[in-house]
């Protein structure tokens, strides 16, 4: 028992260097830009996402608002110019719906995919393009090899990758800084108001396993932290992001 | 509906004529004389069509395919060609010659005097509303104008209609009995006009073709002396033939729209002769022919080339100035926006995603005040398209909420609800139950009776107990549920 405050201390030396080594890792210069969501600014490393990078937002099933809280960061991400790029396969993408999250119809481009290989090779392209502030797609199963090229081409672009993704991708390997696991949670709050947990399953430089309940209010698409919740780790495991 | 000789649309149409005839001769003008007529110059050209009278067939040919009638006739002069077309073969006093084409006349039989050819368009009434002469057009061979415009009506000279009610008078009908006249004595009492439009027909007055300046070509051909089909090959052939194409567009400070290149494979088998077609689309005009070239490479590159390949034609199909000028895609904030060489990093980014995937893949978005949902915004392609601008019609300061997935069909379900005009209590999508423990609405949508097709919907944005959000409709008409949308 007396030797627990040592451990933890070990553990939390060790849990900053292995930050360090994969912070002195990434390519680029980039800044990092608020997530649009102040809890998970919170906790996340450099206090909002990193630009020149990819972040994959899972979720068990439509209408979990992983997608809302995608585009509030895309809205961060077009903040000083450049466009979001929504790469839509399915067609059924709604550009009203953006606009009303605050994104202007003329940063707005859509980009219609027929196949998954169009959908791949249109993501390596806009990725890779510095006009670019922020792509949003919802790729079902992407290639490890794919994925790493994405991540190339993002951090040669420099804008903010936003991937939407099924459940079934949670076993895949990523090449995501981070990986998001958004769930919505039945609410007993007032009108338009959405309760949403996300669960840290990757966090590059930051701790794994962290979870965060957040508020989404549907009129104003402002996302406030649960009033006097703490930030609990998930399962009572902590881990390192790989 | 035929356009009346004053409207704005009849003058589009006289100047798509002008430009279309403009691949027969490279001077081609307008004659304003009422009817107006058009007026080739085609002086030492009529060799390159195998004649007069082919050429003559070859122009009524091209244009009796756009829809309308024409007369035609070739003469030394002007005055005598406007005069076959509109005055010979009955439609003025009847006493026009019918001189019909053909006569095996020399091609170069006109090189001493101009010949022009003038085109008369009967009113630009479509088919079949004027009865045409057996034959569309007229040849007046060389040397004899004299002879031919004799016997023709005094209007046939193109001379105002007080002059001619004056020479009426005098029982001067027909063009012939001028010459009988004292010319200084008698004509001079008309004014210089009279002698000018007499001298002007028969060839003793030089009248120039009143040129209407024809928008430049910017294509570029090439035929193979072997064909080709190392793909090798037909990519250094084409990157050649774009760099022509290119430097004929910076010459002139234009930039390509739309590039389409067309290759003419041999025939293969009992396959008749294919071509393949590759059209690029871009954001911006551009003269750069390493970019233009990359963009077709594109395309290239995904397609089959069936046989050996024996022609090629590279063309700018759509063109614009190339004045640097700035789009209002990227969104400027305050002036801190991004600068030209983030833009051009766009325009790059929009024409590649454009050429490989086509020109309905990339587009913007432009809002409409439309109630119904899936009818509320528009997408407009970003390539190859001459900018206009959209006046931003007044949309509602605060947009609906709206699903950021919206099915472009709605999805019928089975849903149970207690009130028929209450929110749905439980319902299936795809096999899965859902229990409904929220629902917001209805939110009431009638609209599109003026389309034919009204719409009457009660809209509900439900949360499940799951707390998934969905955004469901019922239609008025037959209560029937619908599933419209997820909130992502």
């Amino acid at each position: 028992m007396e030797n627990q405050p040592y451990r933890t201390l070990c553990l939390e030396e060790l849990r900053r260097r292995i930050a360090r080594l994969e912070m002195a890792r990434q390519g680029g210069d980039y800044a990092s830009l608020p997530s649009g969501c102040p809890a998970l600014d919170q906790v996340l490393p450099e206090k909002g996402f990193r630009r020149g990078t990819l972040v994959e937002w899972l979720s068990a099933g439509e209408g979990s608002g992983a997608g809302t809280l995608a585009v509030l960061a895309a809205r961060e991400a077009c903040h000083d110019g450049g466009v979001l790029v929504v790469i839509d396969r399915r067609r059924d993408f709604c550009p009203p719906a953006a606009v009303r999250l605050g994104i202007e119809p003329e940063q707005l481009i859509v980009v219609h995919a027929e196949s998954a290989a169009d959908q791949d090779w249109a993501m390596d392209q806009v990725l890779r393009s510095p006009a670019v502030a922020a792509v949003l797609a919802w790729p079902e199963r992407i290639a490890d090899r794919t994925f790493r090229r994405w991540q190339l081409a993002v951090e040669q672009g420099g804008g903010l990758g936003l991937l939407l993704r099924p459940e079934a991708a949670r076993a895949d390997p990523s090449w995501a800084d981070v990986r998001l696991w958004v769930e919505p949670r039945r609410s007993v709050l007032r009108c338009h108001v959405r309760l949403l947990r996300i669960v840290f399953l990757r966090c590059r430089g930051g701790t794994v396993g962290r979870t965060v309940e957040v508020e989404l209010d549907d009129e104003t698409y402002r996302v406030h932290p649960v009033a006097g919740r703490p930030l609990p780790i998930a399962n009572g495991k902590m881990r390192m992001a790989n | 509906m035929p356009p009346t000789a004053n409207s704005q649309s009849s003058a589009c149409h006289w100047r798509c004529f002008v430009e279309r005839c403009g691949q027969f001769s490279p001077i081609v003008g307008l004659e304003p004389t009422d009817p107006q007529s058009i007026l080739l110059d085609i002086t030492g050209l009529a060799h390159l069509f195998g004649g007069e009278a082919a050429l003559a067939q070859a122009i009524v040919g091209d244009l009796t395919r756009l829809g309308w009638d024409l007369r035609l006739a070739v003469a030394d002069t002007i005055g005598a060609a406007w005069a076959a077309a509109h005055y010979a073969g009955g439609k003025g006093e009847g006493g026009g010659r019918k001189d019909e084409g053909g006569r095996g006349k020399a091609e170069g039989g006109r090189t001493k005097a101009k010949g022009g050819l003038s085109i008369h368009f009967s009113s630009l009434l479509p088919f079949s509303a004027f009865p045409l002469p057996p034959s569309p057009f007229l040849i007046i061979p060389a040397g004899e104008t004299a002879r031919f415009l004799h016997p023709l009506p005094i209007e046939a000279l193109r001379l105002p209609k007080e002059i001619v009610r004056l020479l009426h008078e005098l029982g001067i009908i027909r063009i012939g009995q001028f010459e009988t006249l004292p010319r200084e004595g008698f004509l001079s009492r008309f004014g210089p006009l009279l002698r000018d439009r007499l001298d002007q027909a028969f060839g003793q007055l030089d009248e120039p073709v009143p040129a209407c300046p024809l928008p430049p070509s910017f294509a570029v051909d090439w035929s193979a002396e072997h064909p080709i089909s190392r793909r090798e090959m037909i990519e250094a052939a084409l990157e050649h033939l774009i760099a022509r194409t290119a430097a004929l567009l910076a010459c002139c400070g234009r930039g390509a729209l739309q590039l389409e290149c067309r290759l003419e494979c041999l025939p293969s088998h009992a396959d008749a002769k294919q071509t393949v077609r590759i059209a690029v689309g871009l954001f911006q005009p551009t003269a750069a022919a390493a970019h233009l070239f990359q963009l077709v490479r594109l395309q290239l590159e995904r397609l089959r080339i069936p046989s050996p390949v024996s022609d090629i034609r590279v063309k700018a199909t759509l063109t614009a100035p190339l004045e640097p000028r700035r789009q209002a895609l990227l969104f400027d904030a305050g002036g801190n926006g991004p600068g030209p060489w983030h833009e051009r990093q766009l325009t790059m980014l929009v024409e590649r995603l454009s050429s490989r995937l086509g020109r309905g893949a990339v587009v913007g978005v432009r809002l409409r005040p439309e109630a119904q949902p899936e009818l509320s915004w528009h997408y407009d392609p970003l390539v190859a398209t001459r900018r206009r601008r959209h006046a931003r019609k007044a949309l509602p300061a605060e947009l609906p909420p709206r699903p950021l997935r919206l099915l472009p069909r709605p999805l019928p379900l089975v849903a149970t609800s207690i009130a028929s005009d209450g929110p749905p209590l439980r319902f299936h999508i795809t096999g899965q139950q859902h229990s409904v423990a929220q629902a917001w609405g209805p939110e009431r949508i009638e609209t599109g009776w003026w389309r034919g097709r009204a719409v009457g919907r009660d809209y509900f944005r439900v949360d499940t107990t799951a707390g998934r959000r969905f955004w469901l409709f019922r239609r008025l008409r037959d209560g029937k549920w619908f599933l419209h949308g997820t909130f992502e």
